[in-house]
């Protein structure tokens, strides 16, 4: 089974040679390349532009607030990989949040509350998965469904917001603590640890194992996929909960961010994990997509509205210049895609 | 509406003894002449309404409805409670439509209720954009139509606080502080929302308030955090990078406050060298902050209970054909933990608006 | 299932016999069980809420969801030939604030309605252009100009409401006006609506729409100018999001700048969806799509009316859509089923 067909194309004997070469390819003519060569320009811009962009305080800053959206892009990843979408994740980060903070208040106890986060993620994927392969109803249709009815439950669960009366120092500090010290480089927060953690991790499982191959087999064609074997509705199953399980760590993280479970948390979340997903190169036709370049996309977009509010640009400016950009990658990814003879 | 069969049953009782009471006592005179003080007795008779003191000839308003803009706030439920507080006390039968922030939801909301109720009390989604279709609503039904929040064209009135006033309150309290703490140094952080006249007025309001005091006081960064506190803690974090010695956060509500504030500690600030200022307490988080002693001193409460009373009132009034002034201003208050007890008395199941202590607050000088 | 419909001679036979017999026509015609659908729902609202009885709740119901019909009409036809419009909540701003712009610029008010329906074609030809000429994904591209027309709007207006000086009465009183009974704004929604389902049943152009939206390479073998008709799709989409727009400018008498931010793409497409629209294109019909639009509208104001908390809202909101999504799928597989009770 191949991996992202249109990224993987053979280099020539020449680039062979000359891994140089290859290297130049690889920038200019797969979405990753493109994306790296981008956003480096674009950090060599905003460290000319602002004396503070380049700080480790500033870096760290930037990578903790992109290490939620990079975690559940990871899981949406997998999941447009395999033709599904999920737009309920937004309005997990309110539900998630007012009930993890609500059985931490209960229990006083951060695995238990993180348990019932992990937890009602899993409750909602399975859902979001059962409604859309038992039922056959289109994901796009159940997730917008759940969308509205996960957000109607957080805002049932409670008035507002749900504060934090267990004043645990370890849950203060998986958002806003730090890990360890890089030599050289500083002090490196926790949620960018557990980020990339979860980026190794899921890179290992989509490229090394049988379920990895499986995810791209059932999304690239769902019905060789099932007669060689594979069982698709478990694959997509996985993919489902995968992605809501990520997306309650995501909210946990928040909820330490914050300080508390607000039930008004995430909204248009949704839209920016999956602009991400598809910027970094994912296809919603489903088989195509990496991690790599998912990961890319997230620190791009995080880095452009880092350097807005740094800059001191009007607000105004971020909608117009975020959506630019996606128009940017997409249309380079059309040209690239056609310079390659591929419709 | 579980509590409306509830409603019903009380009414009688209560329309009962409003008789009563209305044969008791002699009803205090009105003018209603359209003399230029109309509008100044008609403010002054809706803040001292009494439900069991009115005039014997008033009708009371069989049903009240508030269209909300936003209704899933704290404030609007904090508000609402207040309205179906006091509608109790005169026997209305008030219910609450919400227009989840849809603009389109809103009008149509508006035009649904009309001709259902007495008294439509309205929060716009956006003031501008309500303009006709309140317009063509009040003109065709006669109806009052009392709007919360903002202005709206057709509007017989608006009950809502003096945003800009209000920011100065606060303004200066945070400038006096400064001037006691920081030796005068105050470089603050605008945790704003550009979107909404209201809360713009908010922040202009803090700004003037802090350089009233300290004339050399700084805005250094103004912030657009929706008014959300996931979006104040990402946009704040930028911004404190970009400016960390940053003195003083303020938030045009309380959620922007706190989300500033979080965004200050993660990275590592020292809390003892900051002054965070909120908007609204409207709920249990600021008054809980307030107490704590932390950075987070003081808010420019706006007490929803007793505007929520306010708004049935000027909507009774209203319904008798009192000539209303454009705005009745809602009184607010710079709180701290100081003060905080005078106006809200803490319980079991929260914090209890203090009725009297919140009407004696002066609106002098406010619009 | 245009194609089924045209079969000629489709009986049940006899023995085939109980329910599923008498559910045939339903089976049959998407537009038959949609319209139950819709009366089902109406009659609930008539049932529990006297408000809900009056012919003028029916009359608002065709003035408030005008908009959605409108702009639902040339999306419906977009999504016909598989591709996406998501720029048509932020058109909705675009072409109001034109209009508004336009009106205060020229003191005069046609020039203004003339500037706001222009923008329509204008944006579609854009997102046709990327779309068609650069090869580039429709979902991706106006995903990225819904966050351009959003942001060239808050840049345009600082997010402030664009206030008409001149107060042209005529152009509010528009939206509220009646004409025979009935709101103007619903008439030129009938009236477009007719229009497209001509278009779309009676023409080359709308069976070129389901070929291609069936299978492109088929259509392009078969001598179909693939790209030559969504381009013109998009212009359409485009158009009828504009009218909608400057209807909208009529009801506020202003440039909105947030108007159909809370998701009215979605709403529509959703709506479409409801009403048997495939979202992989070729599949579904205009007039099951503005039933569909009927539905979620008609689910939306009874709730209103009921004064059902926001929170349930959501929730019932939610549950319907995906109850009418699955009676599609299992009208579709009777539909399958009904074919083998004639052999």
């Amino acid at each position: 089974m191949e991996r992202a067909p249109a990224l993987d194309i053979e280099p020539t004997a020449r680039e062979r040679a000359n891994p140089l070469a290859g290297a130049v390819r690889w920038l200019f003519r797969t979405q990753e390349g493109i994306l790296l060569v981008v956003l480096i320009a674009l950090c060599l811009l905003l460290a000319r532009l602002s004396p503070v962009f380049a700080s480790e305080r500033n870096i760290f800053v930037l990578l903790s607030q992109m290490s939620m959206t990079a975690i559940v892009a990871i899981g949406m990843t997998l999941l447009i990989v395999a033709r599904e979408i999920d737009l309920s994740v937004g309005s997990m980060q309110a539900f998630v949040g007012v009930v993890a903070m609500q059985a931490l208040n209960a229990t006083e106890h951060l695995l238990a509350g993180l348990a019932v986060a992990l937890l009602a993620g899993v409750a909602v994927g399975l859902v979001n998965a059962g409604l859309t392969l038992k039922l056959k109803i289109n994901s796009f249709i159940v997730t917008l469904a759940m969308f509205s009815i996960v957000r109607g439950l957080a805002y049932t669960f409670t008035a507002a917001s749900v504060q934090n009366h267990h004043k645990l120092e370890s849950f203060r500090a998986i958002g806003t603590g730090f890990a360890f010290t890089l030599p050289g480089i500083g002090r490196v927060p926790w949620p960018v640890v557990i980020a990339a953690a979860i980026f190794a991790l899921f890179a290992v499982i989509l490229n090394k194992t049988t379920f990895g191959r499986a995810v791209y087999a059932v999304g690239g064609n769902p019905r060789a996929a099932e007669l060689s074997g594979i069982r698709v509705d478990l694959i997509k199953t996985l993919c489902f909960v995968i992605t809501s399980v990520l997306a309650a760590l995501a909210a946990f993280i928040l909820i330490s961010r914050m300080n508390s479970g607000q039930n008004n948390a995430g909204f248009g979340f949704e839209l920016q994990v999956i602009g991400a997903v598809l910027l970094g190169g994912a296809s919603l036709a489903g088989g195509q997509g990496t991690l790599l370049g998912t990961l890319l996309a997230v620190l791009l977009l995080g880095t452009l509205n880092n350097g807005i509010v740094l800059l001191g640009i009007n607000s105004s400016w971020q909608v117009a210049v975020n959506g630019l950009v996606i128009v940017i990658a997409v249309l380079l990814d059309a040209r690239r895609r056609r310079s390659l003879g591929q419709d | 509406m579980k509590s409306s069969i509830g409603f019903r049953a009380r009414r009688l009782g209560q329309i009962g003894a409003l008789l009563a009471a209305g044969m008791l006592i002699v009803p205090v005179a009105m003018a209603q002449d359209a003399t230029p003080n109309a509008a100044a007795e008609g403010d002054a008779i809706v803040r001292a309404m009494d439900p069991n003191n009115l005039p014997e000839e008033w009708k009371i308003p069989a049903k009240v409805t508030h269209v909300t803009n936003y209704g899933v706030h704290e404030w609007y439920q904090n508000l609402i409670k207040g309205e179906e507080a006091r509608a109790a006390e005169y026997g209305i039968d008030f219910s609450q439509v919400d227009a989840n922030l849809d603009l389109q939801a809103s009008l149509a909301a508006v035009e649904e209720v009309a001709g259902q109720v007495d008294v439509i009390n309205f929060t716009p989604v956006n003031e501008e954009a309500s303009g006709p279709t309140i317009t063509k609503i009040a003109k065709d039904t006669g109806k009052p139509i009392i709007c919360e929040s903002s202005p709206t064209e057709g509007c017989t009135t608006l009950v809502s606080i003096d945003d800009f006033a209000a920011g100065f309150k606060v303004g200066e309290w945070a400038g006096n502080y400064a001037k006691e703490n920081f030796d005068g140094a105050a470089r603050a952080l605008d945790v704003g929302l550009p979107a909404l006249t209201t809360t713009v007025a908010r922040s202009e309001g803090f700004a003037a308030g802090l350089k009233s005091v300290l004339p050399d006081a700084q805005i250094v960064a103004s912030v657009d955090g929706k008014g959300l506190k996931d979006e104040a803690v990402k946009v704040a974090g930028d911004a404190l990078t970009a400016n960390p010695d940053v003195n003083i956060i303020f938030g045009i509500n309380d959620d922007s406050a706190l989300g500033g504030l979080q965004a200050f500690e993660s990275q590592g600030g020292d809390t003892a060298q900051l002054l965070v200022v909120g908007f609204g307490c409207e709920g249990n988080a600021c008054k809980d902050a307030l107490m704590e002693g932390g950075p987070y001193k003081v808010s420019a409460a706006m007490f929803p209970e007793y505007q929520g009373r306010l708004l049935i009132d000027a909507g009774v009034a209203a319904f008798n054909d009192v000539t209303l002034p454009a705005h009745i201003v809602a009184p607010t208050a710079a709180v701290t933990a100081d003060n905080l007890g005078d106006y809200y008395t803490k319980g079991d199941e929260g914090y209890a608006a203090n009725f009297d202590a919140i009407a004696k607050i002066s609106v002098e000088g406010e619009k | 299932m245009a194609a089924v419909q045209g079969q000629p001679g489709m009986r049940a036979p006899a023995r085939v016999g109980g329910w599923r017999r008498a559910l045939l026509p339903v089976v049959r015609h998407e537009e038959l069980l949609l319209l139950l659908l819709f009366l089902a729902v109406v009659a609930f609202f008539m049932v529990v809420e006297p408000s809900a009885r009056s012919t003028t709740a029916y009359l608002n119901l065709l003035r408030d969801i005008s908009p959605n019909l409108i702009a639902g009409v040339g999306l419906t036809l977009l999504l016909l030939s598989g591709e996406f419009d998501l720029s048509i909540g932020s058109m909705l701003a675009f072409s109001g604030v034109a209009t508004v712009s336009v009106f205060n610029a020229t003191d005069s008010m046609w020039l203004g309605i003339l500037a706001g329906l222009l923008t329509g074609p204008l944006v579609g030809a854009v997102n046709g252009y990327l779309v068609c000429v650069q090869g580039m994904n429709s979902l991706m591209t106006t995903l990225g100009m819904m966050f351009v027309l959003r942001g060239i709007v808050y840049v345009w207006t600082n997010k402030t409401p664009v206030v008409d000086e001149n107060k042209f009465t005529a152009f509010t009183a528009f939206y509220q006006s009646d004409v025979l009974g009935v709101p103007a704004p619903g008439l030129i929604a009938l009236a477009l609506i007719a229009l497209g389902h001509v278009m779309l049943t009676r023409t080359e152009f709308g069976r070129n729409i389901y070929a291609i939206g069936g299978n492109p390479t088929a259509a392009r073998v078969s001598g179909i100018a693939v790209n030559r008709n969504k381009f013109l799709l998009f212009v359409l989409s485009g158009t009828t999001a504009a009218i909608a727009g400057v209807l909208v400018a009529s009801q506020t008498g202003t440039g909105y700048f947030d108007a159909g931010v809370q998701g009215f793409e979605l709403v529509v497409i959703a709506s479409a969806v409801l009403g048997g629209v495939s979202l992989n294109g070729g599949e579904g019909t205009l007039v099951g799509s503005m039933l569909g639009v009927l539905t979620l509208g008609m689910t939306g104001k009874g709730l209103r009316l009921m004064n059902v908390h926001i929170t349930q809202q959501l929730v019932v909101t939610g549950i319907v859509m995906l109850i009418a999504v699955y009676l599609h799928g299992v009208r579709k597989r009777l539909l399958i089923e009904s074919r083998s009770w004639e052999e």
